[in-house]
């Protein structure tokens, strides 16, 4: 919806009170120009497209139906309706026309309210980051999770985002791994190993303690779960006779590892042996090496024989436990104490996770895992991994409930609700320790602090996923992965190449986010950031190093994300280009002003034009627009598309096809030529106000998680008025949204 | 890889919720209930078919049959090709281009979908989830849900129409589109259990009693959450709910030793998809046979592809995106690539049939104890129409359908009144169906 930005390149924007009057001035001034120009076409007689503007007999009529007025509006301000052939008004009367209806919106505007958001869901990537920021760890939502559904382009519209069976079967394991993940059981442990783990040997018997009788020697596989450090404490004794005490000994995975004397009549010795392990087994082996008899000696100095009373495996150790161990388990409670540990975990914790502030009653029932558990058995550590599973599992997690606060039509926003959508607008993540706290605090209700914190946000490498969450929505990007250019067609081209412009495209956003460039930088930027392999695919200057770099492209023809690879291939068909695609994309998502979908039957050409092998593809797109039913939407599209012409359908220069030179002229409504895409992008420059409208309405789209209503128009001019004032910086556009009564209130239900 | 019968019995332990659990595990005697259990099944093509190698010739016998379906030759006696049924809600009835979303959105619903690419996305119910909302409650999955292809990540896939259209054909409610199961790995594990699973047996039954634990205690706070939420907002809380009760009324659910007998033969798949997409379909399918067998569900949806799937099937060296190949304006190249994708699905089909065949029950085999509905809501990829479906119908239902036979209908009969039929079979008796005026006379 460019019409916002229309309305303010009129500057007819600002509010007016309403005033009636008679006749009123849509009666008055503008009906009979809509009679004079456009009844002809649109009226009781002919309605073409189903069309008939004369069933509006007042303003009400006209704000009864904003969608079709909106673009009436749109279309007598391009100039292009009426359509070519037909009777053109003057300039005069066309801004008359164009004035009056939007006057007929003005007065709607002071009927502006924030609407409500409805109930959102975590989407998958809001999902992932908020587990790996909450629990600090490196977890991924796992591939299997169902596709979030896209509303109006974008994948975290509350009122889209449904749940099925298969999708809460996904989130309970997903709840489960992460809680495993954060908690593992300590590595560290105590393995006593048993004489009866030992294979039997001649020489020894097992029956108490590893009793050897002569020389023998016995050994064992024992895990070692962790490489690292680990030791053997055994306790050993012997009976002594003849010269020499018992001498034991101790090999490791065949090495000698231990040789020790046991002195003494059955005194227990306490020996460490220190090995180092990989993860997996160990083999371990006891010996006694030195049997004597001498059955003429005294009773007590007879019979020289070894016996191993226990064996201890004790490691890894000094292992370093995870940040989520550290922080949900301090320290392992002592017996009796897990109940009081856990209520000072929780009361900490559960806040975190479910973003505001969590009641006694709230704080029990999820204790009550880690006291049953315990008391059934199970270790802490697994009554603790209940309790988090149970509180990711939650609907308080998975969901955002907002509350609001006090009783008018029009309402704040509880600050932890303020605090999430700041989060998630930015971060696509749970709000950190500082928003909670500002929202204890109530400050986040002063737009000032809610300004500022965006900023400080921006700068936080957390704020790399707008590129994703935002900016590839917003291009459209998700079509790319499901483009297959034809190998026949473009050899060269590559499922790495197609990567590599996905990579482009988001570092390139990242890029204007980091630096807090012009957004004007998504069109006319005339740098990109390329690694070789698509500097060389593209024909650009290489960049020195092996990554993606920023690349200078200021000699080059190309401009912004527009010609940028993941654009012209996203907007192609396998074997050619499609200029009603790009330019219905250039419309869509740079101008603001996207065509209605084409009439029945309008969808491809006629039989005779098809077949026509004589026609270049761009003839047969003239001839379709010669019809009455196509002009209006294909005289916007189709200029734009052609002034892409000189890049294929995988976003390689061209100046041939077929053999013959590729025509690159367009010519928009209203007389407005170019030739290329550098006149292109020159006549775009030009369009400053219509974009900071287009990309306005993106981003407030995507940062409420709602599809926008004429109700919200007042913000969107808001915010694209207030960013163009300050030279449209990224970072403009997030301080003002989040400033608007449409991110900061809603509409009693 | 073959998995060892420990390696099944741990995995089913691990989705079994039930203290009883020994005495349900290959303890009992193994028996098997008198009568088969009754199933159906809604397999799904996009971009219509090339009709003139589908269409078998005069009504009657079906001696032989025709290009596209020789494949199936094997299950002849048990199918059933049926022309002249139609999904006319799937026509634009006003609503302007968009025939490939409306065609899959109302394939199994017979309802006129709202035209948005927003948020306010509404068709109907789907047949099987009518019978799976009825008497899914007999099996641990009341229904499955499955695909080759996710969604797509644009917001608009076909001319005005959201997404959600052209990639579900499974409405749980007007509103609910059913997600569906694309990794070959993940179904299995769904089904079975974690294969990697090696917990010891005491304490898996701590945690099944854990878990159930913790679904009580969020149902609890789904419920009173929900007494706090405006009218819309409850709704979606409402999903949350009947969810999470669907998962703790399967974990109650303790399967037969049926299940871990079948599982005893069975293949674990590799996690990932593979590239081939005959490969890709038969492992889904192996999947749904499998949960068919072990009777852990009793109706299943396939989607072989998402509606307008633009592939292209170098696989059988088709370089063409599909739906380019399916607007072929009479082009004989393209007709034939047409021709050759419908053969390469129908093969797929026939594979997935004949495995059905193979396995005996109690009464003839799994195939002759099912319906299975294979085909798709456009006719002609090129004109778009709704009415001349291809459609065939394999299984025997119990004896009760005979096979071997082209049936053809008035044009426009409602392919919904075939639902009506399939419904009655497994004795689900609907008032109304979408557009169903009735049963569909002369199949039984």
């Amino acid at each position: 919806m460019g019409l916002a930005g229309a309305m303010l390149a009129a500057g007819v924007l600002a509010p007016r009170p309403a005033v009636s009057q008679a006749p009123e001035p849509f009666v008055r001034d503008v009906k009979p120009l809509i009679e004079k120009y456009c009844f002809r076409c649109h009226g009781d007689q002919l309605a073409i497209a189903d069309l008939n503007l004369a069933a509006a007999k007042s303003a009400d009529d006209v704000r009864a139906n904003p969608s079709v007025w909106k673009r009436a509006i749109d279309f007598v301000k391009t100039g292009h309706m009426p359509p070519p052939g037909s009777p053109q008004p003057s300039q005069s009367e066309r801004d008359r026309l164009a004035a009056g209806l939007e006057a007929v919106f003005n007065i709607s505007r002071t009927t502006a309210d924030p609407g409500r958001v409805a109930l959102r869901r975590l989407n998958r990537l809001e999902h992932r980051n908020t587990i790996r920021d909450l629990l600090q760890i490196d977890y991924q939502t796992p591939d299997d999770f169902p596709v979030d559904n896209v509303a109006e382009g974008f994948d975290n519209i509350g009122e889209a985002l449904t749940i099925s069976p298969l999708l809460m079967e996904k989130y309970l394991d997903a709840a489960e791994k992460a809680a495993e993940q954060a908690l593992p059981f300590a590595a560290y442990r105590e393995l006593a190993i048993g004489p009866s783990d030992f294979e039997a040997a001649q020489g020894m018997s097992s029956d108490n303690g590893l009793f050897f009788f002569t020389n023998a020697r016995s050994g064992m596989r024992a895990a070692t779960p962790k490489a690292g450090k680990y030791e053997l404490r055994i306790t050993v004794s012997a009976t002594q006779a003849g010269p020499a005490p018992a001498r034991f000994a101790v090999d490791i995975d065949g090495r000698r590892a231990l040789t020790y004397d046991v002195e003494g009549h059955n005194q227990g010795h306490k020996v460490v042996v220190p090995f180092e392990a990989q993860a997996g087994t160990v083999g371990l082996v006891m010996a006694f090496l030195n049997d004597y008899y001498d059955p003429n000696a005294a009773v007590d100095r007879r019979d020289r024989n070894l016996r191993v009373e226990s064996i201890v495996l004790a490691g890894p150790l000094g292992a370093e436990d995870p940040a989520s161990l550290k922080a949900l388990i301090p320290a392992q409670p002592e017996k009796g104490q897990e109940a009081a540990a856990a209520r000072t975990t929780l009361s900490a914790f559960l806040p975190r996770a479910w973003r505001r502030t969590v009641s006694d009653q709230e704080l029990a029932q999820v204790l009550r895992f880690v006291t049953e558990a315990v008391s059934e058995g199970e270790s802490y550590t697994q009554g603790m991994r209940y309790a988090v599973t149970a509180a990711l599992a939650s609907p308080h997690f998975i969901f955002r409930p907002e509350k609001t606060q006090g009783s008018g039509s029009v309402r704040d926003l509880d600050s932890h609700a303020l605090a999430s959508r700041l989060s998630y607008f930015i971060w696509s993540s749970t709000p950190d320790d500082r928003l909670l706290d500002l929202a204890k605090k109530g400050s986040l209700k002063d737009p000032k602090v809610l300004a500022a914190e965006a900023d400080r946000m921006l700068k936080d490498p957390r704020a790399a996923d707008l590129a994703t969450a935002f900016g590839k929505n917003w291009l459209q990007l998700g079509r790319l992965a499901d483009r297959e250019p034809d190998p026949e067609v473009y050899s060269a081209f590559s499922e790495e190449i197609k990567a590599d412009m996905l990579t482009e495209t988001l570092t390139y956003f990242r890029h204007v986010v980091s630096v807090d460039a012009s957004v004007m930088d998504f069109v006319t930027g005339q740098y990109s950031f390329l690694n070789k392999r698509l500097a060389r695919f593209y024909g650009a200057p290489l960049p020195k190093g092996d990554g993606f770099e920023m690349v200078n492209l200021s000699a080059t023809p190309r401009t912004g994300v527009i010609t940028q690879g993941s654009v012209l291939v996203a907007t192609s068909n396998p074997t050619r280009t499609s200029p009603v695609k790009r330019g219905k994309w250039i419309l869509e998502q740079v101008l603001g002003s996207p065509p209605p979908p084409p009439p029945p039957g309008a969808d491809s050409f006629p039989e005779d034009v098809k077949n026509d092998p004589g026609l270049t593809f761009r003839q047969k797109l003239e001839r379709h627009r010669e019809s009455p039913a196509c002009a209006g939407c294909h005289q916007r599209m189709d200029p734009l598309g052609f002034g892409l012409e000189n890049f294929d359908g995988v976003g390689r220069w061209r100046t041939e096809e077929n053999g013959k030179p590729v025509d690159v002229r367009g010519e928009m409504p209203g007389g407005i030529q170019f030739e290329g895409p550098m006149e292109l992008r020159q006549y775009l420059s030009t369009q400053k106000k219509e974009f900071s409208e287009t990309f306005s309405h993106k981003l407030l789209t995507f940062a409420l998680g709602r599809v926008l209503r004429p109700q919200d128009d007042p913000y969107v001019a808001q915010v694209a008025d207030q960013s163009l004032k300050e030279g449209m910086r990224f970072s403009s556009y997030v301080r003002a949204i989040v400033q608007t009564d449409a991110f900061r209130k809603a509409t009693a239900p | 890889m073959n998995i060892s019968r420990r390696t099944v019995l741990q995995g089913l332990g691990a989705s079994l919720a039930l203290p009883t659990l020994d005495a349900n595990l290959g303890l009992n005697a193994l028996k098997q209930s008198a009568a088969a259990p009754q199933r159906m099944a809604f397999l799904f093509v996009p971009n219509g078919i090339n009709m003139d190698y589908w269409r078998p010739g005069a009504p009657g016998a079906l001696p032989e049959l025709p290009g596209t379906l020789k494949a199936l030759d094997g299950v002849r006696g048990q199918l059933n090709v049926i022309s002249g049924l139609a999904q006319d809600n799937a026509h634009a009835h006003g609503d302007g281009p968009g025939d490939h979303a409306r065609s899959s959105a109302a394939w199994l619903t017979g309802v006129h979908p709202r035209k948005t690419k927003g948020a306010d996305i509404k068709v109907g119910v789907s047949v099987d989830q009518v019978a799976a909302q009825r008497i899914g409650d007999r099996t641990k999955f009341r229904s499955l849900e499955l695909g080759c292809e996710r969604g797509a990540m644009s917001g608009d896939c076909d001319s005005g129409y959201s997404c959600a259209y052209s990639s579900t054909i499974s409405w749980r409610s007007e509103t609910t589109p059913n997600a569906k199961e694309v990794s070959p790995r993940a179904l299995f594990e769904r089904l079975f259990g974690d294969a990697d699973s090696a917990m010891a047996e005491q304490s898996r039954d701590l945690r099944r009693r854990r878990k159930a634990s913790i679904l009580d205690f969020v149902l609890e706070e789904a419920k009173t959450l929900q007494a706090t939420l405006g009218q819309s907002d409850q709704r979606k809380v409402g999903e949350y709910l009947e969810s999470v009760r669907d998962i703790e009324s399967r974990l109650e659910r303790a399967e037969s030793d049926l299940a871990a007998r079948v599982l005893s033969g069975a293949t674990i798949p590799a996690p990932g998809i593979p590239a081939d997409r005959g490969e890709h379909i038969r492992l889904i399918g192996d999947m749904m046979v499998l949960a068919f067998q072990a009777d852990l569900t009793r109706f299943a949806t396939f989607m072989f592809a998402n509606e307008g799937s633009n592939r292209p099937y170098r696989e059988i060296g088709v370089t063409d995106g599909h739906h380019d190949i399916s607007h072929h304006g009479r082009e004989p190249g393209k007709l034939e690539d047409k021709r050759k994708i419908d053969e390469f699905h129908v093969a797929q089909l026939s594979y997935i049939l004949n495995k059905m065949n193979s396995i005996k029950e109690s009464d003839g085999t799994l195939l002759d104890n099912s319906m299975i509905v294979f085909g798709g809501g456009i006719s002609d990829g090129n004109r778009h129409n709704h009415n001349d479906l291809p459609i065939v119908i394999a299984g025997k239902a119990g004896g009760r359908l005979p096979g071997g036979r082209h049936l053809v209908y008035p044009d426009m009969t409602p392919l919904n009144n075939l639902y009506i039929s399939m419904l009655d079979w497994v004795g689900v008796d609907v008032e109304d169906l979408g557009d169903a005026t009735g049963e569909l006379k002369g199949l039984f």
